[in-house]
This record gives structure tokens, sequence and C-alpha cells, in this order.
């Protein structure tokens, strides 16, 4: 992973400014807004009320942050981070507006979340999950280093259609072999 | 059709108050006990009862008791819609003094074909892990196939072993059964 390009983002709590941006976004976004509130049907989005009751109930899960992402004074995206399950293989997971996609900020925040699951976390394993039909995110996450390690079939329906959802993840040993292959 | 899940070797029946501290001591066994990571050694017929009273709470699930046709109390078996009559995740927890008689693969295939036929469920998925190769070779005879490994995702005897996820779609099920299914997917 090649060192931070975006060195001024900063992850903050989300404060209702934030919250009604997120409602917002699920008119843009509606799928994988869906996927992240966990919300079904994806085609009935939130209220804003919904939205914080949402965040707030998973906030509650010990080890688990979910947080507004910022490069400078911009809102650019939100993002979680758990160990609640296990410290030892955490998972996360982030959107990037798609005004802000393409500019190397998903690279930046990928690296920041990986240094809080291996040097700030005993964590061993980073795992994420992606719908098959995001392939943006697929080549992203691939382009970064993932490593694929299968798929859950029949998740939900899309279009008529059964979709997957892939599985990606990262050992630490690997992360510290890019780190290292980084700073040369 | 079948009128109650009962088989040739055990019958899956609802969960008694006289189950309970059996099921306590499969859950403090190490072989026993959990799919992924330790739980503490803790359990107690109480502890037991609360905890299968608050899942049997969620609506399209059930936690079962597995007895020989003789009677004699042997495990439990779970399942758990996520989406209703959509999918279900199902695990089971055996005293190992029953292991390789066939009861385990049976009480699963009575709950496969429950799940399958009478629910109209398109996939069921398990959980299991590397520390245990003998699950998922058990799985796999059921027809479950693995299709995600967690790598080095976690700790069982003291070794760094993977959490490996397995499933079987309806049509793997009946083809592999050699039945008809008239209920097509989309």
């Amino acid at each position: 992973m090649s060192p931070q390009k975006h060195p001024n983002l900063i992850f903050k709590p989300l404060e209702d400014l934030e919250i009604s941006e997120v409602t917002r976004r699920q008119g843009e976004c509606p799928r994988e807004m869906s996927e992240i509130l966990d919300n079904k049907p994806s085609w009935a989005p939130l209220s804003a009320s919904q939205v914080k009751e949402k965040i707030a109930e998973e906030q509650k899960k010990p080890h688990t942050t979910i947080f507004a992402i910022y490069s400078g004074k911009e809102f650019i995206g939100v993002g979680e981070w758990s160990a609640n399950w296990d410290t030892w293989s955490p998972y996360a997971w982030f959107i990037v507006w798609p005004e802000y996609r393409r500019n190397g900020f998903g690279t930046s925040i990928t690296g920041t979340l990986l240094e809080k699951c291996f040097l700030e976390n005993p964590g061993h394993e980073v795992t994420t999950a992606i719908a098959e039909w995001n392939y943006d995110a697929i080549s992203f996450i691939n382009h970064i280093g993932f490593t694929d390690i299968g798929k859950m079939r029949r998740v939900g329906m899309l279009e008529g259609k059964y979709f997957d959802l892939l599985f990606f993840d990262m050992l630490k040993s690997e992360f510290l072999d890019r780190r290292k292959g980084a700073r040369k | 059709m079948r009128e109650t899940l009962q088989g040739k070797l055990v019958r899956l029946r609802p969960v008694g108050d006289g189950d309970y501290g059996y099921f306590a001591d499969l859950k403090n066994n190490m072989f026993t006990q959990a799919w992924n990571q330790r739980l503490p050694p803790n359990y107690t017929a109480e502890k037991m009862k609360k905890r299968f009273q608050d899942a049997n709470e969620k609506p399209n699930s059930a936690i079962l008791a597995i007895e020989t046709t003789e009677g004699v109390l042997v495990g439990n078996i779970n399942y758990s819609e996520s989406t209703p009559r959509f999918d279900a995740t199902f695990g089971i927890a055996m005293g190992k003094e029953h292991w390789g008689k066939g009861l385990a693969e049976e009480a699963q295939e009575l709950l496969l074909e429950f799940l399958f036929v009478e629910r109209g469920i398109q996939i069921v998925r398990l959980w299991t892990q590397g520390g245990f190769p003998w699950a998922e070779k058990a799985a796999k005879k059921l027809g479950f196939r693995p299709m995600v490994r967690f790598r080095d995702n976690t700790i069982i005897d003291g070794k760094i072993v993977d959490t490996i996820y397995m499933d079987i779609l309806r049509e793997e099920y009946f083809s592999s059964r050699k039945r008809e299914d008239e209920v097509k997917g989309p």
C-alpha cells in the first residue's frame, strides 16, 4: 500500500449535520446505503431519526465506532471499524460519496483503518465483504492487496436474480510486508 | 409428507426442562461448545435455559433436542432464518460419546429436509473452523460446499486455524437427494 496521499483525513463522530447528509445520500447510492445501514428493502430509505437510531444501536457494540470521514472541511463519507465479535479478526467498511471517488481517498482511508486493526489493536486478520454488483469496490479491494477468500451465495436479489456476497481478507503479516515495501 | 421430525435413529423434539443440564455439559466441553471461539466453561442448566428461551423468541428459528428413538438425549440442533423463507443458518452440538453412530447425520438430514421441503428455503448456511476437520468432512457428506475460508481467523487447541463458511443451495439439495423440486427459484 502506498503512503497516504491525503494526510488531512479526519475521522469524526457523526453529529446531526452528518446524519442528515447520510439520510440524503440514500437517494444517491440506494444499494450501497441499504447494505451499510442494514436496511431492507433497499428501495425504502430511512428517515433521519431512523438513521440516527440505527447508528446509535450499532455504536452500542463494544470496540466499535461509526464515524464521519472528512478531508479538511469536506465531509467525504462514513465508515465503521469494529472488533466487537473478535479483536483478533476485526472488520471494517466505509463509503466515499460518489463525487470524491477516484481521488485516492479510499486508499488513504484503508491505510488508516488497517493501522487501527493491526497497530492499535491486537488484530491478526481483517475481513471485509462486498456485494457482487459493486464492481468499483471489488476492483478497489483487489488493487490494495486484499485476498479473495470466497463468497457467500444468494444473499439477496437484484433485477430478478440472486446475488452473492464476496469476502476478502488481509493478514497482519501481509499488511506489515506491504508497509515495508512502500517505505523502500 | 413426514408427520414429525423423526428418522430411523433419532427424533427432533422441543427442549424440556430436564435437558438443560446436559446442554450445559455440551457448552462446557471444548469439543462441543462452539464453532469459532472458546467460551468460558461456566454454563449451568439455568444459564442454558435462559439462553435457549431467548433464542426461541426469535421468529422463524428453533432449537430442538435430539434424542434417539429409544428416548436417550444426545444433543441439540438449531436453525435461524435470516430472511424468512429465503435463507437459514444451522448448527448442531452432540455429546462426544454419541459420535460416529450416524445420529448427527440423520438429525441434520431431518432438519435440512424440513428447511428445504417444508419451509421452501433457497439456501442453508453453516459455519465451522479448521480445528475440527471432522466437522467440515461431515458437512461435505451432507452436500455443503466450503465457500469462504477466513484465513488464520481463530485459535483452537493452541493453533491458529481458518474459520470456514459452507452452504448448500436448494437445487444442490434436491439433485443430491434425487428428489423432484416443484418450487422453482427466480
